[in-house]
Order: structure tokens, then C-alpha cells, then sequence
């Protein structure tokens, strides 16, 4: 008994020991798996290594594996670390990053948050390389012109790469056998709708996105149709609480009530939107030239075309501006000048042009815009005529206003929903909407002067 | 001379039972009547096609074509499946995430033992306020502690390092692990521990001896909890990592959803590749997770 007594007093104190040294190896084991820091930094014989942020990683991520290469093969000397982020996160990892001071060398920001970038001193202004560069002049007028005006102080800090334009798609194969032509107008647009319904062999007219970004088409479709000069007047308040903003919302959710969406419209988002209208079910749908590609595969060219939106009553054409997408040099960057080279290089028609040839975007480049694949997409040369029309008007949404997203998303989509279930009436809604845009743009203004 | 001996046989209670007199017959067995199957199975049958229907429908994704209609997983392709894993680097992901959630799960336990222990066996000052101030660490969401995590781990260099989201994920798995581990060990009568003791254990021997084996169901539960909320973990990963090949297999997932284009194939195959540790793992522990799980919520 004694000498089990010895036996038992060693042996677990043996275990105990080893236990905690199979967790601290697993723990050092763990530290020595991965890189640490994240900030790029010089290498040996002057290599310097850049941290690339692409805020739409996955499907774009082949493509910029390519541009990254060619970079790398023009400038031996630069290294570039590729992270590619989703497009939803990129946001918060930025925001955090730039809270934590790691931000990344470069990296793809878009118009819809370069105002909280620059108002947390985030980016670097670019205009001073942006002229000296040969990039300066062959960088499309609208969207060095909203690059700039996205930023609260009116600088540059990215350099425009792409954008995409709000595109009517319609089924070519159904119009022409219902007798139909291009719907070129509201009119038509509503004719056709209704026209084109037989719910009885669940046909539609229309796809209406109710759910996730629903309303920001439905801002689009109040501008298209009542083509207010700006977004807001003179005064600051918006313009989209006209009678004709409330005419339209009317007629669109009369679309839906009168069933000539399908009834679970109300909730679609992207994905459903593009399905009803893929598999035929819906005739008309208004995206912009991203679900181009998605289209093409699932119907063919022979099926569908693409066309700008169409003109309302007063006959004016408007072609509204989502704003830009590019790469943006970080102020904390200790290699400004090779995050700088990089984002050249990604702009330069070559680049810009294959890049914008995988991802069916308007390239910002104007000689990419003149490459042959451009030519050969009917609904972008669609939407870059209107873009170019001098009898057009051009308006941006106010994407700057640090509250653009709430009053989208949280105020008012539920808002929408009550308008198509018709327990609200259109007027309230775009009387609020505008008083919301109103108050926002104020609390803008009086934080960054203007 | 030796002496065998004396035969000793004890009967043990089924043979006694075989030796006495044949019981009488069981009584028939009714079949229940249809009403009563249906009342029975029927919220049954409804739960499991609830629970299954996603999982078949990501199933049914990756392993048809792109664009295929229909219910039946037919012609099946391992297209997505290779997509999944050379197109989106799931070796990496996977080697990852596996190194997470594995140091998670030994640190929490070994941590959550020693914890739940303390809680359960001693009095101290302030022990009713630790518990109350460790359950309400569970009120605090992830993303509350983003930057200031950031910023400790930047100044410890560990950004960009996977020792980052053991550290996080344990310090978020603890405080449940050690809350549950202290009711597990409270049941546990502390007369065996003392008996222990009286024989000359030391208090860790008499743990380690009496308690661990004990305790197996309770580390398995508070485990597959650990593993299971590291393995799942989207934010910290997405954060604190800053290079492709360090993400884990919730942020390569959500970079298969793109601002315009969802490859459902991919996504489908991924879901299911992240889905297989885990099933193989509760096929294994599920026994223990039960148990562990029905005491913690009867007698804790």
C-alpha cells in the first residue's frame, strides 16, 4: 500500500507536466504556422512587400491574380500580398484595421464609403501624382468628376477603376412576340408590364425587388422618372418628395398589386430577381450591367437585351451615377510610392480593360472603353451613350452621407414594403424619404462645412 | 501442500433468474392504431424534414451541375468539389481551421477544469459575483471587443498570426466552459475525492484519478462547444487575419458570395467539406454529449 501511495504521488504529477506541455508546443506551434504582422515591408535587396486589399474577393480574385503579376513582372522590386475580402465585410475590416492602425498599403474602395475613409484621415490625397501621371486625362470626366466629389473636401484619393450603370434588362424573344418594341419610356415600361402578364401561366411583366436593396432601385426609378436637375436644391432639401416622386412609387407598386410582379416579389433581393428573370418567368427587370454576364449564360444573346432606363414625362434622359470603385492609397502606408505605382499600373487601359472585361463593368479608362469587347456589349454601349448624351442629366446618389445606408436599409425598406402591401400611401413615403435625405445632408454639411 | 480454496459461487441476479420458475408470458403487444403513429411520428417525421431539408438542398448543390433543376441529386459532378478546394485554396482553409479550433478546444478544457473545479469545490470571497460576471461575459458580442482586441494582439505582434484566434476564440469559450464544468463537478459527490484522499492521494491525484474519468462526458460537451464555436467563427478571422492563406473556412466561404455573382456550386461543396469534421466528430462523441448535457441541465 505504501509503495502504491509513492507510485500514485508521481505519475499524475508527470502527466500534469506533460499536459501543459503538449498545450504550450501546441501553442507555440500555432505562432510559428503563420506570418506575423500585416503590414508590408522591405525585403531583401530592396524588395518591398505591399498589402493589396480587393473589397470583392473570390470571383474577381483570378483576375487580379493576373494584374498582380504582370505588376510584379514590370517592377521586380515590388512585391504584392493580395487579400481577398468580400464584398459585404470589407467595410468593418477596413474601419477596423484603420482603428487598430494596420491599414493595408492599397486597396479597392468604392464611392459608397470614401467619405468615412476620409473623414477617419484613412487615405492619401492622390491628386498631385494623379496629375503628373499618364494616367491624367485618360481617366473618364464623370468618374474622376465623382471620385472628387464623393470626398468631403473635394480631393482625390482614388483612382477611378470601374463602374456600372442601371440597366432595363428585357426578354427580346417575348416583346417581339407580344408585337412589342424597346420600352424607351415609363409609359411603355408600364404598358409592357401589363401587356406582357398572364399570372394564369405565371408569366409577369416585371420583377420588382421588394427585399434587400430594393430601395435603392426605387431611388434610381424616382430620378429616371422625374429628372429632378439635382439631388437636392439650392436649399439642401431633396428633391425626391415631388408629386411625380410619388407618381412613380405609385405605379410600381401598383405593378405588384395588381399582380403583374409575382407575389413574393416583396421580399426578393438580387439572387431572386435575376432567377425570375433568367428562367422566364418575369419579362422586364432593372439591375445594372453586373448580372450582364448572368443573363448572357442562362439565356443567350438571342433572348434579352439591355437598355438604359427609360425617360419620364418631361422628356429629359437621366443617367444616374452609382459613383466609382478603385484603388485607394492609405495614408499610413510606409510605401506610398510603390502602393501609388500599383494602383497606376491597375489603372492603365491594359489592365483596366482586362479587368473590367472579366467582371462586365464600364472600365474608367477611356481607351479600355474603346477595346473591342466593349463594343460588342450592346447594353453598355447602351449606357455609355446616355452617359455621353449632352441633352442628360447626371445625378449621383448622395452615397457621402455617412446616414446613406440607415435611411436606405433601415428606415426605409420596411417603409417600402408598406407601400406595396398598400398600407401606406406612396406620398407619405416619399414626403419622409426626402425629409430623411433633408436632415441628413444638413448634419453633413454642418460637420464638414459647405 | 496447497490447499485449494473453498469454491465460492455467487449467483449473480440472472441466473437466479433462469433457475426459477418460467415467469409468465408477456403480455401481447398492441400495435398502437394509425391515429396514435400519426400523433406520434408524424411532429416526428415534420422535424426532421425541417432539420434535413437544408442540409439536402447543399448536398443536392454540390454535387449536381451548375444550372441543374430538380430535386433528384442526378448526374452528379464532382465539379464543385474541386472548385471548392483548388480554386479557393480549401487545403489552406481547412489547415486552419483545424489548428483553431483544436488549441481552442484543449486550451478551453484544460482552463475550464481548473475553473469549474475552483468554483465547485471551494468558498472565496466574491465567488457568486466571478460566476455572475463570467455568465454575463456571454451578453458581450464579438464585435464590442474588435478594436481593442486589434490593437492588444498588434502590439503583441500577433496580427496576421493564428495564435490570434486561439487566444480570442478561448478567451470567448471560457467563461460558459468553466461555468458548465463547475455545475458537472458539483454533481459529483466530493466524498469519492475525500475517500481518495484518506488513502493517500494528493488533491490532484485524487482528481486526476477519480474526477477526469468521471468527468469524461462533461469534457466532451464543454469541448464540442469549444470547437464548435471556433470552428464556426467568422469575425475574428476575417479581422485579424491579413493573408490569404492564414483565413479560415467561414471567411473563404463568404468569399464565395460576391457583390454580384453567388457561386452556389462552390459554396454548397465548401459547406459541406466544413461540414464533415464536425459530423464525424458528433458521430463519434454524441453518447458523451448527451450524457454530459442532460446532467449539466438536470443538476447543475
Amino acid at each position: 500500500m505504501t509503495a502504491g501511495q509513492g507510485r500514485l504521488g508521481r505519475v499524475p504529477r508527470r502527466r500534469w507536466t506533460a499536459g501543459a506541455a503538449a498545450v504550450s508546443a501546441a501553442m507555440l506551434l500555432m505562432a510559428g504556422c503563420s506570418s506575423g504582422g500585416s503590414a508590408g515591408g522591405s525585403g531583401s535587396g530592396g524588395t518591398v512587400t505591399i498589402n493589396f486589399w480587393d473589397d470583392n474577393g473570390g470571383v474577381r480574385t483570378p483576375a487580379w491574380q493576373k494584374i498582380i503579376a504582370d505588376f510584379e513582372k514590370q517592377n521586380p522590386n515590388i512585391k504584392v500580398n493580395y487579400v481577398g475580402v468580400g464584398a459585404k465585410d470589407i467595410e468593418q475590416k477596413y474601419n477596423t484595421a484603420i482603428a487598430g492602425g494596420s491599414p493595408p498599403d492599397v486597396g479597392m474602395v468604392s464611392s459608397q464609403y470614401l467619405a468615412s475613409l476620409v473623414a477617419q484621415k484613412a487615405l492619401a490625397p492622390l491628386d498631385d501624382k494623379y496629375s503628373s501621371s499618364p494616367l491624367n486625362g485618360k481617366i473618364d470626366n464623370a468618374m474622376i468628376k465623382s471620385a472628387r466629389s464623393d470626398a468631403p473636401d473635394g480631393k482625390l484619393y482614388l483612382v477611378p477603376m470601374t463602374t456600372t450603370l442601371d440597366t432595363l434588362y428585357y426578354r427580346t424573344d417575348l416583346f417581339k412576340k407580344a408585337g412589342l418594341g424597346e420600352p424607351k419610356t415609363w409609359d411603355d415600361f408600364f404598358k409592357d408590364a401589363k401587356q406582357l402578364t398572364n399570372s394564369g401561366s405565371n408569366q409577369f411583366g416585371f420583377t420588382l425587388r421588394g427585399g434587400p436593396g430594393g430601395t435603392l432601385q426605387l431611388l434610381d426609378d424616382i430620378l429616371y422618372y422625374a429628372a429632378p436637375k439635382s439631388f437636392f436644391d439650392a436649399q439642401g432639401n431633396a428633391t425626391i418628395g415631388s408629386p411625380d416622386a410619388a407618381k412613380v412609387v405609385d405605379e410600381m407598386a401598383s405593378l405588384y398589386r395588381n399582380g403583374e410582379t409575382p407575389k413574393a416579389d416583396i421580399n426578393n433581393g438580387y439572387q431572386q430577381m435575376v432567377s425570375e428573370f433568367d428562367q422566364g418567368e418575369a419579362a422586364m427587370m432593372q439591375h445594372n450591367l453586373g448580372s450582364y454576364a448572368d443573363h448572357m449564360k442562362a439565356l443567350g444573346a438571342s433572348k434579352f437585351a439591355g437598355v438604359s432606363m427609360p425617360i419620364g414625362p418631361s422628356g429629359t434622359p437621366v443617367q444616374v451615377f452609382p459613383g466609382d470603385n478603385g484603388p485607394a492609397v492609405f495614408a499610413k502606408s510606409a510605401h506610398q510610392d510603390a502602393a501609388w505605382k500599383f494602383a497606376e499600373f491597375a489603372g492603365s487601359a491594359t489592365e483596366d480593360g482586362y479587368w473590367n472585361q472579366q467582371a462586365q463593368q464600364i472600365p474608367a479608362n477611356t481607351d479600355a472603353q474603346n477595346q473591342a469587347w466593349v463594343k460588342k456589349n450592346a447594353a453598355m454601349q447602351n449606357t455609355l451613350q446616355r452617359l455621353d448624351d449632352p441633352k442628360a442629366i447626371v445625378i449621383e446618389d448622395p452615397h457621402y452621407l455617412p446616414d446613406f445606408g440607415n435611411i436606405m436599409d433601415v428606415d426605409m425598406a420596411p417603409l417600402w414594403q408598406k407601400v406595396l402591401d398598400g398600407s401606406m400611401s406612396s406620398q407619405a413615403f416619399v414626403t419622409k424619404w426626402a425629409q430623411e435625405f433633408t436632415t441628413a445632408e444638413k448634419n453633413y454639411k454642418s460637420h464638414n462645412g459647405g | 501442500m496447497s490447499v485449494s480454496p473453498p469454491s465460492v459461487s455467487i449467483e449473480r441476479p440472472d441466473q437466479v433468474t433462469a433457475a426459477a420458475p418460467a415467469p409468465e408470458p408477456a403480455p401481447r403487444r398492441v400495435r398502437p392504431s394509425i391515429g396514435r403513429r400519426i400523433a406520434l411520428f408524424g411532429p416526428l417525421a415534420l422535424f426532421i424534414l425541417f432539420t434535413l431539408a437544408p442540409f439536402y438542398w447543399m448536398l443536392l448543390y454540390a454535387v449536381t451541375p451548375t444550372n441543374h433543376q430538380g430535386l433528384l441529386p442526378w448526374p452528379i459532378t464532382g465539379e464543385h468539389f474541386a472548385a471548392a478546394w483548388n480554386n479557393l485554396g480549401f487545403a489552406f482553409l481547412f489547415r486552419n481551421s483545424t489548428l483553431v479550433a483544436g488549441s481552442t478546444l484543449v486550451i478551453t478544457v484544460v482552463l475550464a477544469l481548473a475553473a469549474g473545479y475552483a468554483l465547485a469545490r471551494f468558498e472565496f470571497k466574491g465567488k457568486k459575483a466571478l460566476v455572475l460576471a463570467l455568465l454575463c461575459t456571454q451578453f458581450v458580442p464579438g464585435v464590442v471587443l474588435l478594436i481593442p482586441l486589434f490593437q492588444i494582439f498588434k502590439r503583441l505582434s500577433l496580427i496576421d498570426n493564428l495564435l490570434s484566434l486561439v487566444i480570442a476564440d478561448t478567451v470567448f469559450q471560457i467563461p460558459l466552459a468553466a461555468v458548465l464544468m463547475a455545475g458537472f463537478i458539483r454533481n459529483i459527490p466530493v466524498n469519492l475525492e475525500e475517500a481518495a484522499m484518506v488513502d493517500g492521494c494528493s488533491r490532484l491525484r485524487a482528481f486526476g484519478a477519480i474526477m477526469l474519468p468521471l468527468l469524461r462526458p462533461a469534457i466532451v460537451a464543454t469541448g464540442s462547444f469549444a470547437f464548435i464555436g471556433s470552428w464556426n467563427n467568422f469575425l475574428f478571422a476575417l479581422m485579424f487575419m491579413n493573408n490569404q492563406h492564414n483565413f479560415t473556412i467561414p471567411v473563404g466561404l463568404a468569399n464565395l458570395i460576391g457583390e454580384y455573382n453567388v457561386d452556389y456550386g462552390a459554396l454548397a461543396a465548401g459547406g459541406v467539406l466544413a461540414a464533415v469534421p464536425l459530423v464525424i466528430i458528433f458521430a463519434f462523441v454524441q453518447k458523451f454529449l448527451v450524457q454530459g448535457l442532460t446532467a449539466g441541465a438536470v443538476k447543475g
